[in-house]
């Protein structure tokens, strides 16, 4: 007798080519995900998702790869600021350390300083003189020029020959050819030196520069064990072992040597580097966040579409765990299958746009990385894991009973689950990218406040919404906007996300760069004058403005040395490093009565009775307002509190000082004088003219630093344009992505619509309607959100003034209906062109 | 009834629809969905079309409809010729004139059960839509769910409230299309209960797709359809039908 089979262990049909697995307890997930995915794909249900998910990567792993270049390229051209990787600056010689450096595997070059005096035809010139080792430069190159023919080279004057500044040329009356006496060695001046790559601390190169072999020191008799020398021990080592190997130097070095990097050596261009980092972060950041909106948008789409399926396998069996690990595992396949394509767009795209680039960012590109293809392969995973998988995790919920009745649907994913992931996701994302946490607080805090903002207004328009009496498909449109209220918010703070971002591009990027140039005016003084007695002040100001000469005032400087902190006596042991250079050296007093606008007061008052000192000085040393500074001033201490802490411009390029004091306190110190001005290029005649007049005075030309300063900003400027205009691109495209999603839904009730009755001019008078309140509402909310991050940014993290600029709101709304404009007719035409019949049975 | 004494509302001439399906490797393949299909229905009479499912019923319903537009033949909806008119001037006869109840509903999510049966009034200009769509749920019994949201009501409810929307308009024609299809038997009956009593309350004509015999049969005429192929079951009327 056959045995019945019990009902309990009836197998499934064999058609249902995933149930005998499942009913056994021992899911084929793997198989099943892939399947799953495969099918999708050909059916074009993952697309959107796709292809969202394809262009984050590439729009990621494209500005990856790209900073990550120029990031690279900049820092080789830091490098020249230093004409090495890294370099060690004493008072005496460096053979010990530069022998210990080559045994490492450092290549080195050494060069010593000091200012001495050039004899030619019995007139002397203070000169500052700079003697070179072969090898010299480590990094960049050196610029002379012969009979007016500049030739760049890698290499210092040959032995027994000078390379003298311009001006030091113009005011001898000199020309290459003609000797000069230096100590006791005569030598022929082989050319002009127009351009070297470490100018060095501008304010201690008081004189024009002479630069000879290193080999010609000994002949001179200038260098003794008495003299003010500078020795400066040049470092190069290979990218990838270059931080180990310093490193190991620098555990070998004594306490007072430090290894000076390109990205801390020159304050002027450490602040243009920082900003450019700041910008090419920002830009890829926006390129993250859009993708996020997309994915969060795609991710929806899916899970709508996806219900049907996954109420047939928990019809067929499958528990909640096996459909959560098939859908997490389907993300997961998709997140390698679109990492592929979308690195390799992004490998393309950079190769294409650098090359496109490669002239005006004039900064030489090393080859990429892989780095960035790694992080685009963890973006698709961040991404999908942060922005589709709450979206989806609660399709395991989807009630079996939907395979009967569809109207049962699985409960939405909870919205604090969606936006918490996604914003946890979207911080891990920012970081990512911009390995920067303060930024990456400013903008999350930013987004997550204009999120909050946008989801709040959205649901408060879609309340207001119900109070309008309009009527028939009028309504519907609006009616649209009013329903499921949290994925109409979703979708209208997609979009104001996706705009605040492209204004953010668009615009506030335009300003803030203005903005930094604007940090350095074509005509900022170019010129420091010092050594200026009291009373050649009204002389010098009569003679200047005689000249037409602007000048930014005379500030009286006050040699003094810190003595004590509240009474107690300060240790220079007690610091290292810069810190305990800075205490060591004297400082320079000052007193004004007036603050300019480069000088800005962030804690204390203004004026006062005591000292206002500079920001950055204070937190080296932990100065706090109230503390009691005594300096020593001609011999006797002066003490005061520090009743004033200023944020102090130093691109202003006027004098500023580390610490001001009323003018009380500094009345009876004698002082010597300081100003700045401006003298438009060529200016030997001028210059020649005002040493004549004032032969005690001593210039520092500063046009050779500001000009390799503006050099940088400008090419950081364009590299930033450029990966701004690239993320602009994948932020439209993203957006295009994200309306797919809602597509079905729209074809569906269309189609609703026409069966009904409705004209097309009924159907696109009401997407008319819908979209140009979301137009409207999206262009206010983003132009006010990116005029905020805007201006925070501004403020904060770039030291710019923040303002609010009101054409924001003009662009914004602009911007809005641009979109209307463009998207109506777009969705119109497709979903007005489907027969009803197709979109009601599809 | 005779179809013949009165004006035809909805009328089919050789009507034929070939769609292009996937081929067999040599590129499309041509499909015959119907084949010369003749069909004339009277002012006021209930005709049903039954056949095994992918015989081509709601193909038919969607071409007599003026949903979708026929590949060879003529179609006449309510006096006007379909033949001659776009997708607007379609919509445009529909309007005021046509009722439709689909097997899944077809309601708009985000619309109350009251919105939704105004709907298709406002779109018609009609100034007392919401006082008649209220009128209308509560001819189909749903005066307490006039503000729920279809997600909110059963599969038997919904159908209502697309009677309710269907009728509202007293509609000419109203197509109905596998109306009990998503429902329990129970609920089934319940609906096409409400169906014809409406139907007769409004004298309104009736074209109903369905498998299901039983249903057919309380219609004035029944047809088979079978391959595309249209055929008269039982014929005590003077509606004309060929294969």
């Amino acid at each position: 007798m056959t045995p019945i089979p019990s009902p309990k262990t009836r197998p499934l049909p064999a058609s249902l080519s995933i149930a005998p697995s499942i009913a056994k307890g021992r899911p084929a997930i793997g198989r099943i995900a892939a399947q799953g995915l495969w099918r999708e794909l050909q059916s074009g249900l993952l697309t959107t998702m796709l292809a969202a998910l394809i262009v984050a990567v590439a729009a990621v792993t494209a500005v990856g790869f790209f900073t990550d270049r120029v990031d690279a390229g900049m820092r080789a051209q830091a490098a020249e600021f230093l004409a090495a990787d890294g370099r060690i600056d004493a008072p005496d010689p460096l053979n010990t350390i530069q022998h210990q450096a080559e045994t490492l595997g450092i290549t080195t070059a050494d060069t010593l300083a000091f200012p001495t005096v050039v004899l030619a035809n019995d007139h002397p010139l203070l000169i500052s003189l700079k003697a070179v080792s072969p090898g010299y430069p480590l990094r960049g190159t050196l610029t002379i020029q012969r009979e007016n023919v500049p030739e760049t080279l890698a290499h210092g004057p040959a032995p027994g020959t000078v390379w003298l500044a311009p001006r030091a040329l113009a005011l001898l009356g000199l020309k290459p050819g003609d000797s000069v006496q230096i100590g006791q060695k005569k030598f022929r001046i082989d050319a002009a030196l127009e351009r070297e790559p470490d100018v060095g601390n501008v304010l201690a190169q008081a004189a024009p520069r002479a630069m000879i072999a290193l080999s010609d020191i000994p002949a001179t008799g200038l260098v003794t064990p008495a003299s003010r020398v500078s020795y400066h021990l040049l470092l190069a080592a290979p990218p990838a072992q270059r931080a180990g190997l310093f490193a190991r130097l620098k555990s070998k070095l004594p306490k007072s040597l430090t290894i000076e990097r390109p990205e801390n050596s020159q304050p002027a261009f450490k602040t243009a580097f920082d900003r450019a980092a700041r910008f090419l972060g920002l830009a890829a950041m926006v390129a993250v966040l859009l993708a996020g909106a997309a994915l969060l948008l795609a991710a929806r789409h899916y899970n709508e579409v996806q219900q049907d399926a996954a109420a047939l396998m928990r019809a067929f069996g499958a528990s909640r765990r096996t459909i959560g690990k098939i859908y997490a595992l389907r993300l997961l396949m998709l997140a390698l299958l679109s990492t592929i394509p979308g690195v390799l767009i992004g490998v393309l795209t950079q190769q294409g746009l650098a090359a496109l680039m490669h002239s005006a960012l004039a900064v030489a590109l090393p080859p990429p990385g892989w780095t960035p293809a790694l992080i685009g392969l963890g973006i698709a995973l961040i991404a999908l894991l942060g922005f589709a998988l709450p979206a989806l995790v609660r399709l395991q919920d989807t009630p079996p009973l939907r395979v009967l009745n569809r109207q049962l649907a699985a409960p939405p994913p909870a919205a604090a689950l969606l936006f918490g992931v996604g914003l946890a996701a979207m911080g891990l994302l920012v970081w990512l990218q911009a390995r920067d946490a303060t930024l990456t607080a400013y903008v999350l805090g930013g987004l997550g406040a204009s999120l909050l903002i946008f989801l709040g207004l959205a649901w408060g328009l879609v309340r207001a919404l119900r109070l309008f009496k309009v009527r028939g498909v009028a309504r519907f449109g609006l009616v649209r906007l009013a329903r499921e209220p949290l994925a109409g918010s979703i979708q209208i703070a997609a979009l104001a996300l996706g705009l605040t971002a492209l204004l953010l591009l668009g615009v506030v990027r335009g300003d803030l760069l203005d903005a930094w140039r604007s940090q350095i005016p074509t005509d900022a003084p170019n010129f420091f004058a010092i050594n200026i007695q009291p009373d050649q002040v009204d002389a010098l100001r009569g003679f200047m403005n005689a000249q037409g000469i602007h000048n930014a005032g005379f500030y009286p400087m006050v040699r003094a040395r810190w003595t004590a902190e509240n009474q107690k006596p300060i240790h220079l042991d007690a610091y290292t490093g810069q810190a305990k250079r800075m205490a060591e050296r004297e400082f320079n007093l000052s007193t004004t009565p007036t603050l300019t606008a480069d000088n800005r007061i962030v804690a204390g008052h203004w004026p006062g009775v005591g000292w206002s000192v500079e920001q950055g000085i204070a937190k080296t040393f932990d100065w706090h307002v109230g503390d009691q500074l005594t300096f020593l001033v001609n011999g006797s201490p002066v003490t005061a509190a520090i009743t004033s802490i200023r944020k102090v411009n130093w691109d202003s390029m006027r004098p500023n000082f580390f610490v001001l004091g009323p003018k009380a306190l500094l009345a009876r110190a004698p002082a010597q004088y300081v100003t700045s001005f401006y003298l438009p290029e060529p200016n030997v005649p001028q210059q020649t003219a005002l040493l004549r007049a004032f032969p005690t005075l001593t210039l520092f030309d500063l046009g050779r630093i500001l000009a390799e300063v503006r050099g940088l900003i400008d090419r950081a400027s364009q590299a930033v344009q450029y990966v701004f205009i690239f993320t602009l691109a994948a932020g439209l495209i993203v957006l295009i992505a994200a309306f797919h999603a809602s597509e079905a839904a729209r074809l569906r009730e269309t189609a609703i619509l026409r069966v009904l009755g409705a004209r097309r001019s009924q159907i696109m008078r009401a997407l008319w309607l819908e979209f140009s309140v979301i137009g409207i509402l999206v262009g206010l909310l983003s132009a006010l959100a990116s005029g905020a991050l805007g201006a925070v940014l501004a403020w904060k993290l770039f030291d710019l003034p923040g303002r609010f600029d009101p054409t924001l709101l003009g662009y914004g709304l602009a911007a809005g209906l641009l979109l209307t404009l463009i998207l109506v007719p777009w969705l119109g035409a497709r979903i007005t062109r489907a027969s009803p019949v197709t979109a009601l049975r599809g | 009834m005779s179809s013949e004494k009165l004006n035809p509302v909805v009328r089919a001439a050789q009507v034929s629809k070939v769609v292009t399906g996937p081929g067999d490797g040599d590129g499309a393949k041509a499909l015959t969905i119907l084949h010369e299909v003749d069909l004339e229905i009277a002012c006021g009479e209930a005709v049903a079309i039954i056949g095994p499912s992918g015989a081509g019923k709601s193909t038919l319903l969607s071409l007599l409809a003026g949903l979708d537009h026929p590949s060879t033949g003529h179609l006449e909806l309510a006096g006007f010729s379909l033949n001659e008119l776009d997708e607007d001037g379609r919509a445009a006869v529909r309007a005021g004139r046509v009722g439709f109840v689909f097997q899944s509903f077809q309601l708009i999510d985000g619309l109350t059960a009251l919105e939704n049966v105004a709907l298709p009034l406002e779109l018609n200009g009609i100034a007392d839509a919401e006082r008649r769509a209220r009128a209308a749920l509560v001819a189909v019994g749903l005066a307490d769910r006039l503000a729920h949201r279809p997600r909110q009501l059963s599969g038997g409810e919904q159908q209502r409230v697309a009677l309710a929307r269907a009728f509202a308009g007293t509609p000419e024609i109203l197509f109905a299309d596998e109306p009990t299809g998503a429902l329990d038997t129970a609920t089934g009956e319940q609906v096409i209960d409400l169906l014809f009593a409406l139907r007769d309350r409004h004298a309104t004509t009736l074209v109903l797709v369905t498998h299901d015999p039983a249903l057919a049969a309380r219609c004035d005429r029944q047809y088979e359809i079978r391959a595309g192929r249209l055929r008269e079951l039982a014929s005590d009327t003077a509606g004309t039908a060929t294969a």
